[in-house]
């Protein structure tokens, strides 16, 4: 029995090599062809223009806690890519000691900015920062703005008539490809070329004199050659009959200088009792 | 009569045997000497040719798009046909020895019925640099559309942009199924 077993194994065996042979052999056909497809990478580059526009150039310093804002727009002025984000960067150049205090708040400066508002980070002279980026996509055409804020410091003691200097980067991105930065740089000058507005109260017992100077500036009222008083802050108290003690009736010409070479002029008309006639500004 | 009784005749089995051996034998010894009829046809020119399995790319329409990283556009539009005698199945890949773009790219591919490639799928077949898309059978005189679209990563890197030569190499296959 065995050995008819055996033999049957081996038909079996020699049976499925007659019918795997031709399977291994069995040829598939193929064909492929191959193409190269061109493409191209997108021209971002000179895509950012930038626009900074002062919103308040009058009100620089603006005293105590005065605060400056401009309105930043970065426009995409390519043709393809949406840029993912913006950063912006500041620089502001500054006379020496004084520093500033700056924020960027969203949207288009149209929320009045409250004096005395808090700004997040300092600038010293000439620093540069980063300020937080602004999110994308901003598609071809479109732009982004944001409020630019600046404020002095508590300590701020900017002279009238000084410099400063105020530089705002862009550069956009699109994914991990940056477009070239765009700059514009403003120049800031503390209002001192005219004089401090003087206002008088004639037929008064005193003279109220207001300026708008910020704080921290100092004054002096000046009468030919001899200082006839001075201070410091925004307000300069008010002239009373007895400032005018031992000056004789008539008209008597002032001015008054600030700290960085600012001068007003008035002059003032009393009487030889002390009252007050007149006061031209 | 008796001595007759006692043999038995011969079995049915041993005629016919015999008939069988007279028969052969006579064949065989008429061969040599006995003429036949003979009738001989030829015919001429009849060739066994093998088929083939060929497929053609007969245009391709580049759009030659402008890319940048998270961008998608339509790359291609290529007519294939199977010029061949046999069914093949259609395969796309791209980018078997991948540079820095086909790194950073998927290609997409469908089949559609026109040139203008409208109404993609909503989710066509894609694939890295390498990798194979299945476009499905094409029979032999057949002809197919083939719309290629492309997405650059978003963290395609910045070098890219120098990047000489912005082309994909891309491959259809046809294989006997």
């Amino acid at each position: 029995v065995s050995r008819r077993v055996g033999a049957g194994l081996a038909a079996a065996l020699a049976a499925a090599l007659v019918i795997a042979a031709p399977a291994a052999a069995y040829a598939v056909w193929t064909a492929s062809t191959t193409t190269a497809v061109s493409a191209h990478p997108a021209s971002i580059a000179d895509s950012v223009t930038l626009n900074v526009t002062p919103q308040d150039a009058t009100g620089f310093p603006a005293g105590s806690g005065g605060v400056l804002s401009f309105l930043v727009m970065v426009t995409n002025t390519g043709t393809t890519a949406p840029w993912s984000r913006v950063d912006l960067g500041l620089e502001v150049r500054s006379p020496d000691g004084y520093a500033l205090t700056y924020g960027v708040a969203p949207g288009d400066c149209s929320t009045p900015v409250s004096a005395g508002l808090s700004l997040p980070t300092s600038a010293s002279a000439s620093s540069i920062v980063a300020l937080d980026p602004v999110a994308g996509p901003v598609g071809p055409g479109g732009s982004v703005t944001v409020c630019l804020l600046l404020a002095e410091t508590a300590t701020g003691d900017a002279a009238p008539g000084g410099a400063f200097g105020l530089g705002v980067t862009a550069t956009a991105a699109v994914g991990g490809w940056s477009t070239s930065e765009a700059r514009v740089d403003t120049d800031l000058t503390i209002p001192a070329s005219g004089p401090p507005p003087v206002v008088c109260t004639p037929q008064s017992v005193g003279v109220q004199l207001t300026q708008a100077g910020h704080a921290g500036s100092s004054w002096q009222l000046w009468h030919e050659n001899t200082v006839f008083a001075s201070g410091s802050g925004a307000q300069i108290p008010a002239l009373t009959p007895e400032d005018l003690e031992g000056y004789p009736g008539g008209t008597y010409d002032f001015e008054l200088r600030w700290s960085g070479g600012a001068v007003g002029a008035f002059s003032l008309t009393w009487a030889p009792a002390g009252g007050i006639l007149g006061c031209v500004a | 009569v008796t001595g007759v009784r006692g043999r038995r005749r011969p079995g049915l089995w041993a005629v016919l045997v015999t008939a069988a051996l007279v028969v052969v034998a006579g064949i065989a010894t008429s061969q040599a000497s006995m003429a036949y009829w003979n009738s001989q046809e030829s015919t001429s020119g009849v060739t066994l040719q093998a088929g083939t399995a060929d497929l053609v790319v007969t245009g391709v329409d580049e759009r030659e798009p402008e890319l940048y990283p998270g961008a998608s556009a339509t790359l291609a539009i290529a007519e294939v046909a199977n010029t061949g005698d046999v069914d093949l199945d259609l395969s796309l890949t791209f980018g078997t020895r991948p540079t820095a773009l086909e790194a950073a790219a998927t290609i997409s591919a469908w089949r559609a019925g026109t040139s203008s490639c409208d109404g993609p799928p909503d989710a066509p077949s894609s694939a890295a640099a390498g990798q194979r898309i299945d476009l499905g059978r094409l029979e032999p005189t057949g002809t197919a559309y083939l719309c290629l679209g492309v997405v650059l990563a978003p963290d395609a890197g910045a070098e890219l942009q120098d990047e000489p030569d912005w082309f994909f190499d891309v491959t259809v296959d046809g294989r006997q199924p």
